[in-house]
């Protein structure tokens, strides 16, 4: 392989990503222990790899996540958990909104109940606002290592959590950013061993105009 | 770092220890038999086939006829050690300095230390838009398949590569500014 070959291919990307088969590896590592600027690139790229695989996921374990603009991400208090129960809603998953800046203070209760949200649409979709927050609560599974929240709007992704299993064993709230205006839904999904998802619940919600 | 160039005086200074050249064997070649491993071999066994295939190497200089294929021939000794790893050969006995040039370099300081994680933060927070760092994270993390992240975030691969690429550049510039005396 020549040098001029290796980057007008992409070859360091596509190796770090582990788009290369075997063989193209095989090719491509021949050559970058043998040259200098793609030996620098690779040492480059792969201890961005390593060393964002590890932030990625010490942020998803600690909650510091900010996935979409403005938007955070955190563990919830007791008071929370409060709200649920309050809500009604001891086993599966639930979702309150919270005015923004009102921590505390519970104002509604949005109708996404355990077993609607999976079968169907929900009777009552609700709207949400820029700065809301989406309280959670994530029916445990024997079969995810983690889960994973993904926000979705006009069929575009906007946004995807990781949460460990010790933060979904507590209620956790997800601030909304900027969203675009009109129908959404929230997938929450549990991530097996071997990386494979599955859907727990599908809840759609409308976000409405400022 | 590209002063050196492997030649037979390159190889000659190995076998005598000197500890300049030595250094720079390890500086250079530690990170890319770390890429090389990297996706299939645990993390934890990486730094263990790292060090094994070093000590091999400069043990087994004298089996190099010309000092210009020394890159090959750390190639094919990691080539080696990793079928053993898979069969989990014991490697022999070590003499003490081998031990400590080999173990001057760290994965752990180099690749995953507290500058590599602030430049990783640095090139998160300069990429164009919040959705591009989002999209990193999620190769950084590794869980599936790129081409459903392709999917997921409506990129081609294409694009998924040059983001890469722009991220990196911006990564390499912010790991040098950590490591600026």
């Amino acid at each position: 392989m020549r040098h001029e070959d290796a980057v007008q291919d992409h070859a360091v990307e596509r190796y770090l990503l582990g788009e290369m088969t075997e063989d193209q590896r095989t090719i491509f590592e021949e050559h970058y222990f043998d040259c200098h600027a793609c030996a620098a690139d690779v040492t480059d790229g792969t201890r961005m790899m390593m060393a964002g695989r590890r932030v990625a996921t010490e942020d998803s374990r600690t909650g510091n996540v900010v996935p979409m603009r403005k938007r955070f991400w955190f563990a919830a208090a007791a008071a929370a958990s409060l709200a649920f129960t309050l809500a009604g809603g001891s086993a599966g998953y639930l979702v309150a909104i919270r005015q923004q800046h009102v921590p505390t203070e519970l104002v509604r209760v949005v109708g996404f109940e355990t077993g609607v949200s999976r079968s169907g649409t929900p009777t009552t979709i609700p709207v949400l606002q820029p700065g809301d927050e989406l309280r959670l609560d994530i029916e445990p599974s024997d079969d995810a290592v983690r889960y994973a929240a993904d926000v979705s709007c006009g069929g575009k992704t906007q946004s995807t959590i990781d949460i460990s299993r010790e933060m979904a064993a507590d209620a956790v709230t997800l601030r909304l950013g900027e969203l675009p205006a009109g129908p959404c839904e929230l997938v929450i999904q549990g991530v097996r061993k071997d990386g494979k998802r599955f859907r727990i619940t599908v809840n759609p919600f409308t976000v409405g105009e400022r | 770092m590209d002063r050196f160039s492997f030649d037979d005086l390159y190889v000659r200074r190995l076998k005598e220890h000197d500890r300049e050249t030595g250094e720079h064997f390890v500086r250079y070649f530690s990170p890319l038999l770390v890429a090389k491993l990297r996706g299939r071999l645990p993390v934890q066994d990486i730094e263990d086939v790292r060090q094994d295939v070093l000590f091999r190497v400069l043990k087994r200089l004298d089996n190099l006829r010309e000092g210009c294929k020394l890159p090959q021939f750390v190639l094919g000794t990691c080539n080696n050690v990793m079928l053993e790893q898979y069969r989990k050969v014991r490697t022999e006995p070590l003499e003490e300095w081998l031990l400590l040039l080999v173990g001057d370099w760290d994965i752990e300081k180099d690749f995953l230390g507290k500058e590599a994680a602030a430049a990783v933060r640095q090139a998160l927070s300069e990429m164009r838009t919040p959705r591009e760092a989002e999209i990193l994270r999620a190769i950084y993390l590794d869980d599936e398949d790129r081409e459903e992240v392709c999917r997921r975030y409506d990129v081609s691969p294409d694009n998924l590569r040059v983001l890469l690429h722009r991220a990196k550049k911006k990564f390499t510039a912010a790991f040098r500014r950590q490591n600026e005396p």
